[in-house]
């Protein structure tokens, strides 16, 4: 009890995070961590527990059955919140959601290994554990976080820059 | 000089290289100005796309959780616990020796008997009244009374001074013979003790459900039913305030249902299980740590059997505490 306790406290909260920025869906998230710690509870030894939970993690949402199931419900949350965009909200609020969703289009543009790399990268997993979760070559974990960071960056420029024209013709 | 590697480069400022290596990249990096720009740049893409996942949390303010503060496990909390156990003990130990009546053998710290004079008041019990201010919460017990009429308006007054007066002078202020139990002479120590105590300290004790007698003393709290045992008082007596916890009992049997651990909240938390000999309810002190990992633990809806496989066995339902 005291490890699952531990493992809670440590990596309850980062586990999530990942996921929710990996989805889009706190609850689909919330799901997924909880079979991940369920999992745990049943496995008798770990031995990098922070790698081996979000590789379970990671692989929990690479199963297409539950994605197939959930994604009905991820395109109904995404359907909400366009319609809340189209209602109009406080200025600051419409332009966060904006940011957000810039931001989401341009992680959904990279190629997935690049995005979990990324993602795992800024939960503070550190190469090792990032080769492991992705079962990739450590040496290649470098390669893989630069590509993926200048493609954001890249990808999430060119979205804004996008709809900033957008915005720029409608309003002529 | 080697052309820039941008890897290579990312993996340097990660703080994921050797020793070695770090040195030469840090060379090449002072010394190639193609490598000192591949770094600048770098440097600012890591920056750039650190903060366009954060921005992945904007789009609902509460969806993305925050990193939950440690709690830092400091000498004062446990200075604090050990102070608030050692007053309580000697409560209980001061309350029980002033209010046994006769001469009863309470055993001592080392375990030797010791004797209590018999010009020691007798237990006060509460009425039902005095039990209903008492256990009324504290927004009933300030309001007004509503206003009343007939028989009923005459005896309001003297009821609700006699309810205040055991409220304002708390145990001391109540006449010892206001006892509604009629108490026999004699109580063996039986298992009965240990199942009202609890056998372990902290530990507080259920019996399976019984329907309560019309003039069982409706508050007695369970320092009042250690002091009934332990004096020499009836059976009856002692069952009728076990069936106290009868409604809370068959309460979070309902919500039990099956062996499910659910959300846990409070700072002393009471949990219902089911074990093979009836509902228990057991009363667990939870520090913050405790607490907080409980609460995470609780969403997680995890199967009671789950739980005790990872050595939790003392999950179980919260239910309302008996407040001594």
């Amino acid at each position: 009890m005291q490890n699952a306790e531990r493992l809670f406290r440590e990596y309850h909260a980062t586990l999530v995070r990942y996921l929710t920025r990996r989805l889009g869906d706190r609850d689909w998230a919330e799901e997924v961590a909880q079979e991940t710690f369920v999992r745990a509870l049943r496995q008798k030894e770990i031995v990098n527990e922070r790698s081996w939970l979000f590789a379970v993690a990671t692989n929990l949402v690479r199963d297409e059955a539950r994605r197939v199931a959930r994604q009905r419900r991820h395109l109904e949350l995404m359907a909400a919140e366009a319609r809340d965009l189209e209602q109009g909200e406080e200025p600051l609020t419409l332009e966060r959601a904006q940011s957000a969703s810039d931001a989401r289009r341009a992680l959904a543009a990279l190629a997935e290994r690049d995005r979990q790399a990324l993602l795992l990268k800024e939960e503070g997993l550190d190469y090792r554990e990032i080769a492991a979760v992705l079962d990739i070559e450590t040496t290649s974990v470098g390669t893989t976080l630069s590509r993926a960071r200048r493609r954001l960056a890249e990808h999430y420029e060119a979205i804004q820059a996008e709809r900033r024209e957008r915005e720029k013709h409608a309003a002529s | 000089m080697p052309h820039p590697d941008e890897g290579l480069i990312h993996a340097w400022l990660d703080g994921e290289l050797d020793a070695d290596e770090r040195v030469r990249v840090e060379l090449l990096v002072q010394n190639d100005p193609e490598w000192a720009a591949a770094a600048a740049d770098a440097r600012g893409v890591i920056a750039a796309s650190s903060r366009i996942v954060a921005v992945l949390d904007h789009a609902v303010p509460s969806t993305v959780p925050r990193e939950i503060p440690r709690r830092r496990h400091t000498a004062r909390w446990w200075m604090l616990r050990s102070a608030a156990t050692v007053l309580l003990v000697a409560g209980v130990g001061i309350l029980m020796r002033w209010r046994v009546p006769g001469s009863v053998s309470i055993t001592g710290e080392h375990g030797e008997p010791r004797a209590v004079p018999a010009e020691v008041p007798a237990p006060p019990i509460l009425s039902e009244s005095q039990a209903k201010v008492r256990d009324a919460p504290m927004a009933q017990r300030t309001r007004p009374p509503e206003p009343r009429t007939g028989a009923e308006a005459t005896a309001a007054p003297q009821e609700t001074r006699k309810a205040a007066d055991g409220v304002a002078g708390g145990v001391t202020a109540r006449p010892p013979q206001r006892s509604r139990v009629d108490l026999p002479p004699q109580l063996p120590a039986t298992a009965s003790d240990s199942a009202l105590t609890g056998g372990r300290t902290g530990l507080a004790r259920a019996e399976p459900s019984r329907p309560a007698p019309a003039n069982t003393p409706a508050a007695a709290t369970a320092v009042e039913r250690r002091a009934l045992e332990r004096s020499s008082q009836a059976p009856a007596a002692i069952a009728a305030l076990k069936d106290q916890q009868t409604p809370r009992a068959e309460s979070a049997s309902n919500k039990m249902g099956h062996d499910t651990a659910t959300r846990l909240t409070g700072a002393t938390a009471c949990f219902a299980m089911r074990e093979p000999r009836g509902l228990t309810t057991r009363v667990l002190r939870l520090d913050e740590a405790q607490l907080a990992d409980s609460v995470r633990l609780g969403t997680l809806s995890l199967r009671g059997d789950t739980l005790r496989r990872a050595g939790a066995p003392e999950l179980g339902v919260k239910v309302p505490c008996q407040r001594p």
